[in-house]
């Protein structure tokens, strides 16, 4: 009789992975395959980190997606893809991490004016559009937590609102309603400002 | 990314704003950092779950049978298999199995021979009539 063995390959079977889907990586990562955990962090380590900074306000960003990860590779045993995909999964943990560190301390992180993209604008006009920018980024920090999650997950994840529901343990009524808090919070917010800027821009 | 409708419908103007708040990038050494902290940690087994156990033990059972036969024969299958498996196990390994067991379901005007013959220890074959 054969015996499979499933070990670290060296780095040759690598492209093999790469065409694991997600839940097929954390099937090997919970035998404590560590090649296809780093195949899976690098995947969606873009994404996560992004997520992590604007649900947390941009505090300690980069320790809640390690301590995201860690968590995943900790109870990949646990991971039950019949009842969720690993997005889901995955994203629940994470967004559950940033709120409870944003809870812990205020947000404080600024804009990085440095991140912002080249947009082939005339000076003054790339002037008042990253002003506009960083309204919209300050207003959005200053959101409730769940509310800030829900905007995140929607817009930037690209979610549609029952799969965000699921990542946040809600049901989709609620999180339209935290959606519809939110966008009117930062109507709210971000109207006098800009109503002002034109203003000023106009006189 | 995908469009997100139920949002975009709802305020498309804000959600293109939204769309182009810029995000920093992760360190470059992130990835081998996170790989590196969280392998160095030992996993947890995963938990009993009596119900997920008796789930897959079914499953295994339920395999072989053919496809499309009622919930009903199918279950029946499975009472006779686990009563040949009772039956059968004391000589399982000792290679002194000769004949089968057999036994009927009936379900409408459907019956099954359900046939179980022991190879390898494990194997058992099903026959539909």
């Amino acid at each position: 009789m054969s015996v499979i063995r499933i070990t670290d390959p060296p780095a040759g079977p690598t492209l093999m992975l790469h065409g694991q889907s997600d839940e097929g990586l954390m099937a090997l990562v919970a035998t404590g395959h560590k090649l296809a955990f780093d195949t899976l962090v690098r995947r969606h380590l873009q994404l996560a980190y992004g997520t992590a900074y604007r649900v947390s306000g941009g505090i300690d960003h980069e320790d809640i997606v390690q301590e995201a990860w860690t968590k995943v590779w900790l109870t990949a045993p646990s991971f039950q893809p019949a009842k969720a995909k690993f997005t889901t999964w995955f994203y629940r943990i994470l967004v559950n991490t940033a709120i409870d560190r944003a809870r812990q301390r205020k947000p404080s992180a600024t804009i990085d004016w440095d991140m912002l993209p080249d947009n082939g604008l005339s000076p003054e006009a790339a002037l008042s559009e990253n002003q506009q920018l960083g309204e919209l980024h300050d207003a959005v920090r200053h959101l409730p937590d769940r509310q800030r999650a829900a905007i995140t997950l929607c817009y930037e994840q690209g979610m549609s609102n029952k799969q965000a529901a699921d990542v946040m343990g809600m049901n989709i009524k609620a999180l339209e309603g935290l959606l519809v808090r939110a966008r009117r919070t930062l109507k709210d917010i971000l109207t006098p400002k800009q109503e002002g800027g034109a203003h000023a821009r106009q006189s | 990314m995908p469009d997100n409708h139920d949002f975009n419908t709802q305020d498309p103007e804000l959600a293109q704003r939204l769309r182009r708040l810029p995000y920093p990038a992760p360190p470059a050494d992130l990835a081998d950092r996170i790989v590196q902290f969280a392998t160095a940690q030992q996993q947890q087994k995963p938990p009993f779950r009596l119900g997920d156990a008796m789930t897959r033990f079914f499953a295994q059972l339920l395999a072989p049978l053919p496809a499309g036969m009622p919930q009903k024969s199918a279950f029946a299958c499975v009472l006779v298999m686990i009563m040949a498996v009772g039956s059968l196990a004391p000589e399982i390994g000792t290679g002194q199995i000769s004949s089968s067991q057999t036994a009927y379901s009936i379900e409408d005007d459907e019956s099954y021979l359900v046939t179980a013959l022991a190879y390898d220890d494990t194997l058992y074959e099903l026959e539909g009539m």
